[in-house]
């Protein structure tokens, strides 16, 4: 061929493993909640969560509090700092991870109002895992008493 | 149902014009085709003569509904002799915000549009996928069993072909091998000694997962501005050369839904590209 646009500064040949942006995204998601039948979460524009039960739809505000939710059958003890919160329920103790799930570079996408990956935000996280696990507690012991 | 997903982060290279001009070939043979426009700019929606639809995919996104998308789908304007109009899930600027709320949603929000896609009874769903790697085009990878990579003879163009391939190549990794490479479509071949050259380095390149290219004409800019089907274009010149093209293109990515008697692997063509003359022939 004689026409050659590229000259001599041929494009470099991309190497197979060579990091894809895409990983980013993918091992942030690489841990998916699954929420037990019924429940289901929402994000609003505005940064409020909301758990939505059979019973109830929770609003749960990005104030930056710690969570602690105590029902007849379980005990949900948040540790903020170590983003991890606790639930002992029948007899056992379940730990769950609570630490950011996105990529700090995912926040700076827009400026949409919306909630961003800061510390707030992984306490808004814990406080929706906290608010989840202790429904889930209540659910698994009613059905073992049942 | 064969869903394709039509890609690449590089903008411009006509991601846009690729999945109507399947639509259009699809639902000229009678199919039932749903487009999902993914893309924020709704370039599909408009080109498929809907505008201010009443629904939109940014609701199906936010619904986390299994099979929504068959009641938030809307019917579209185009009008085909002896084919079925398509339908759409539309696109609005205000999708662009829906994509850092599913980056934070907190239960993972990658697979949304394929939930709501769960169940639907179309033909044929082709995604156009947005210009950038984020949750819509994830969300459209995810959905689809199989991606068609577009790009345009260009330097830029073709590197983006090598980053879309390391990006679906990741997803399907974690997905079962889903979705598969369909191909390359070589979109806006022009007559230029540039568009050659770039041509033969894709073909050198990709080999066989190179499709046989769409070529430049206005007849296809034409349909767009008119929010009209390729194949409903009339006597127009060159709209039976490109909605040839687009059937072509059509065995080829759904070789399932080929036309009898017609090879669904077509052969890349060079030979009848012009190599001298300096501007794009349209």
């Amino acid at each position: 061929m004689a026409y050659d646009p590229q000259k001599t500064r041929n494009r470099p040949t991309p190497a197979a493993d060579r990091p894809a942006p895409v990983d980013a995204f993918l091992d942030a998601m690489a841990e998916v909640t699954v929420l037990p039948e019924g429940i289901d979460i929402d994000v609003t524009p505005g940064g409020d969560t909301i758990v939505h039960t059979a019973d109830a739809d929770i609003s749960i505000t990005p104030a930056g509090d710690d969570v602690i939710v105590s029902t007849r059958d379980a005990l949900v003890e948040v540790r903020a700092e170590l983003d991890e919160v606790i639930v002992e329920a029948a007899g056992e103790e379940i730990f769950i991870d609570t630490a950011p799930r996105a990529p700090s570079d995912l926040a700076d996408w827009s400026n949409a109002p919306v909630v961003h990956s800061d510390s707030g935000r992984s306490k808004m996280t814990i406080a929706i895992v906290a608010a989840v696990a202790a429904l889930i507690a209540v659910l698994v012991v009613t059905r073992k008493r049942r | 149902m064969p869903i394709v997903a039509v890609v690449n982060q590089k903008g411009g290279v006509g991601k846009t014009t690729v999945t109507l001009g399947l639509a259009s070939a699809a639902a000229n043979r009678g199919k039932n085709v749903l487009v999902v426009d993914l893309d924020p700019q709704a370039n599909a929606t408009s080109g498929l003569g809907v505008w201010d639809p009443a629904t939109t995919v940014d609701i199906a996104l936010e619904a986390d509904r299994p099979g929504s998308a068959g009641s938030l789908a809307v019917p579209t304007a185009w009008v085909l002799e002896g084919g079925r109009a398509p339908d759409v899930l539309a696109s609005t600027p205000a999708l662009s915000s829906r994509e850092p709320q599913l980056a934070n949603d907190p239960v993972g929000a990658q697979d949304r549009l394929q939930l709501a896609l769960e169940g639907n009874d179309y033909d044929l769903v082709v995604i156009d996928c947005p210009p950038s790697l984020g949750l819509l085009t994830i969300n459209g990878l995810f959905a689809a069993d199989r991606a068609l990579i577009v790009t345009e003879p260009g330097a830029w163009a073709s590197d983006g072909v090598a980053n879309v391939q390391l990006t679906i190549s990741r997803i399907a990794a974690r997905r079962g091998g889903r979705p598969e490479v369909a191909g390359v479509a070589v979109n806006r071949l022009g007559r230029t000694r540039d568009a050659h050259y770039w041509h033969t380095m894709l073909l050198e390149q990709y080999g066989d997962q190179v499709f046989a290219p769409v070529h430049m004409r206005a007849a296809v800019a034409e349909a767009s501005a008119q929010s009209l089907p390729i194949h409903g274009l009339g006597t127009r010149q060159g709209a039976s050369d490109a909605a040839q093209e687009f059937d072509t293109l059509l065995d080829a990515v759904v070789p399932e839904m080929a036309r009898s008697g017609v090879p669904v692997s077509a052969p890349a063509e060079t030979a009848a590209i012009e190599t001298s003359g300096g501007t794009n022939g349209v």
